[in-house]
């Protein structure tokens, strides 16, 4: 069983990882997700450094040495952008594989340590939140705690810095030292998740409840608190299950946890999310069938002089051709509407079937009109144009062409433009 | 001193530097990163369905794993709409996540361990030896990591005009009608190989350094394509060299020592090219 004092351990740790996700939120809307990355893996050869300079793993120690290597390694990475025409993607693997490569060096130098001092630092690497001491715990949180503060107190410069960087300067609010501020979040932020995640999977912190956060959140405040809730989360199941598995790190078991929130959104997600887009490609689908449908109608009222007679299928059919399916699945959804009667001769439209009808058909010859007055196009090459745009046309966007056109009377073709009675004089 | 080590660290370098070069002229450094990340899980099935290491076609196959990561990546960037640097970043550590946890899993059936995965064995290449007809032709991983500079030597050399018109001018290639995607997929693909050839001598995470760091050397000081790739290859070899020396040195494994001889390389590039640019400065003054 789970002792109270491992459960309080494991429980700060999981809330390290989620203190750490809020950062991720500014890095992840400033395109800076790999520069985190690069940060996370840079901060091994200070760790080790000042363990060897030191020989012990207290916190605060390995923190300075993570807090030098790592605004070393952003140092290291403006300067290379600086002074030579290496991409800044370049810039950041150059700088990762290196740093990295020191640091495995050191480690791997460490390792064969006789007095057995260096244990557990390896662990460092893929995470083991189990293996925290609990005064190390404390001082981690308080860190968190300072970081929390930072946040809270600068919120709004780093709000407006980083969805307006050009404006935020004219409100006197220095880019050098915003940038100053956001490193030294970068690096804080990485050295809390590391403690649960391990450095090697540290990015998907800063990056993954970030991401999914974007696809709910309306503003910043509730991206961070969402992204805070699924790093939590996910970080909980991690810790927990690799307690209970000795030989399991911590760190990909809570990355594949928050595959779980990640597939959630992509399916489930109110914009972006697949389920929302196959629905509205099916609702645009049905709209353009059904206004294709009432066109027919129309088209064929207008040929037999404006008498309104029930439509056999095959007689609509004749007219423009549909797929069986597509017509019957059309005609279902005019029936569903009342913009379409089921009569003993076969189908007819409503009243306000018609209002439709003449809706479709307006919008269309006053697109041709407009292309063909306003815009000179040859009156054989605006069909086509209008057959698409005519299921686009706004109420708003059909008024303004109205005024635009001075209320015409006909299309280009002669056909009269219909609008409904008691409407511009009809 | 195994001289088999040597030769295998430097096939592995070669091929490396020479598929990073052309990743790093694309722009796809993080790219390179990503793939030698993503590629554990295709390896570690791959072991365990041939219970074996030197499985040819299981690591072949293996490598498909990391091209279908580039994919995802794609997907993700231009679909979901996930960030571009935040994708790569998303799809290397959830593949790489789940390769760990099946390592964790069954490190008993294959003799696969994360320190493998972190130092690579190339110390231990003597130990493993092949067999074949009852005759012991020496270290396996020597011939794998051969066989794996030969395939990299040859498609580029094959490869090399395609490579080099869809790396430094992608319009010109398009209004010629070569197939961008294919070149791209192409050497996708031969990266994921090489990566999934050099992890177990190098390990997942130091590939990267392996991939951009000579190339970027080189970069920094040629421009021509050839001399370019020329000093690509004898910073790889140089930096094995010496990271073997260090590794003796300090008495540490291998990669990291050759990754750290790596980034010197670097250093010194970057210095010598600052002071180039410098003075040319000077000269138009």
């Amino acid at each position: 069983m789970l002792s109270y004092n491992f459960l309080m351990v494991l429980l700060g740790s999981v809330l390290l990882g989620g203190v750490a996700s809020l950062v991720g939120c500014f890095t992840y809307l400033q395109r800076k997700s790999l520069v985190s990355d690069a940060v996370s893996h840079s901060i091994l050869p200070g760790i080790v450094l000042a363990f060897i300079i030191t020989g012990n793993k207290n916190p605060w120690v390995l923190t300075v040495g993570a807090f030098a290597s790592g605004a070393a390694s952003l140092y290291a990475i403006r300067l290379i952008q600086r002074y030579s025409f290496l991409k800044i993607d370049t810039a950041i693997a150059l700088v990762l594989s290196i740093f990295f490569s020191v640091g495995m060096l050191m480690l791997s130098k460490v390792q064969n340590y006789k007095s057995g001092s260096q244990a557990g630092l390896d662990q460092i690497l893929f995470g083991k939140a189990a293996a925290l001491q609990q005064q190390d715990l404390i001082s981690y949180l308080i860190l968190a705690a300072l970081l929390g503060l930072c946040l809270i107190l600068y919120f709004p410069s780093l709000k407006l810095y980083t969805f307006n960087p050009d404006f935020a300067q004219t409100k006197g609010i220095s880019s050098s030292f915003m940038e100053f501020l956001l490193s030294g979040l970068i690096i804080t932020a990485v050295i809390l998740g590391v403690q649960s995640v391990g450095l090697v999977l540290m990015a998907s912190l800063l990056i993954v409840p970030a991401s999914i956060a974007l696809m709910w959140a309306g503003s910043l405040r509730s991206m961070m608190w969402i992204s805070f809730a699924i790093a939590v989360f996910s970080s909980s199941i991690g810790v927990f299950f690799s307690a209970q598995f000795s030989k399991m790190p911590t760190g990909p078991l809570i990355v594949l946890a928050m595959l779980l929130p990640m597939t959630f959104a992509i399916l489930f997600a109110p914009e972006k999310g697949i389920l929302k887009r196959y629905k509205t490609q099916n609702q645009n689908k049905i709209k353009i069938l059904s206004e294709n449908l009432l066109k027919v109608f129309y088209h064929m009222h207008e040929a037999a002089s404006r008498v309104y007679h029930p439509l056999q299928a095959d007689e609509i059919l004749a007219k423009r051709s549909f797929s069986p399916k597509e017509f019957q699945k059309g005609l279902d959804f005019l029936l569903k509407k009342h913009w379409l009667l089921k009569l003993e001769g076969g189908y007819q439209l409503s009243e306000s079937g018609k209002i439709e009808a003449r809706r479709v058909v307006r919008l269309h010859r006053l697109w041709e009109l407009y292309l063909s007055e306003k815009l000179s196009f040859a009156s054989d090459h605006i069909h086509g144009s209008a057959e698409t745009i005519e299921h686009l046309i706004t109420p708003e966007l059909e008024a303004q062409l109205l005024e635009e056109l001075d209320y015409p009377k006909q299309d280009p073709h002669q056909k009269r433009i219909p609008y409904n009675p008691g409407k511009y004089g009809n | 001193m195994e001289i088999s080590v040597l030769i295998t660290a430097i096939f592995i370098a070669l091929s490396c530097a020479w598929v990073g070069s052309f990743l790093l002229f694309r722009g796809l450094a993080m790219m390179g990163d990503a793939l030698s990340h993503t590629v554990l899980p295709g390896l570690v099935l791959a072991y365990l369905i041939s219970g074996s290491r030197h499985n040819i076609a299981m690591l072949i196959g293996a490598s498909v794993v990391g091209l279908l990561s580039s994919v995802t990546i794609e997907w993700l960037s231009k679909k979901m709409r996930v960030k571009g640097d935040a994708a790569i970043g998303l799809a290397y550590t959830s593949f790489f996540a789940l390769g760990l946890i099946l390592i964790t899993q069954f490190t008993a059936s294959v003799d696969l361990d994360q320190d493998c995965v972190l130092y690579g064995e190339l110390l231990y290449i003597p130990f493993n030896t092949f067999t074949w007809l009852n005759i012991q032709w020496g270290p396996g991983a020597l011939y794998t990591s051969g066989f794996v500079f030969l395939l990299v030597l040859t498609s580029l050399i094959l490869g090399y005009k395609g490579l080099k018109i869809t790396s430094f001018q992608s319009e010109y290639a398009a209004s010629l009608g070569l197939q961008i995607a294919f070149w791209h997929y192409g050497l996708m693909g031969i990266t994921s190989l090489v990566t999934v050839f050099s992890f177990e001598s190098v390990g997942a995470l130091l590939v990267v350094g392996f991939l951009v760091i000579p190339g970027a050397c080189a970069w920094l000081l040629f421009k021509d394509l050839k001399k370019l790739l020329i000093a690509a290859g004898i910073v790889s070899i140089l930096s094995c060299l010496l990271g073997y020396g260090l590794a003796l040195v300090l008495n540490t494994a291998l990669a990291p020592a050759i990754g750290t001889t790596m980034g010197a390389f670097f250093l010194l590039a970057f210095i010598m090219h600052v002071i180039l640019a410098k003075g040319m400065k000077n000269k138009l003054h």
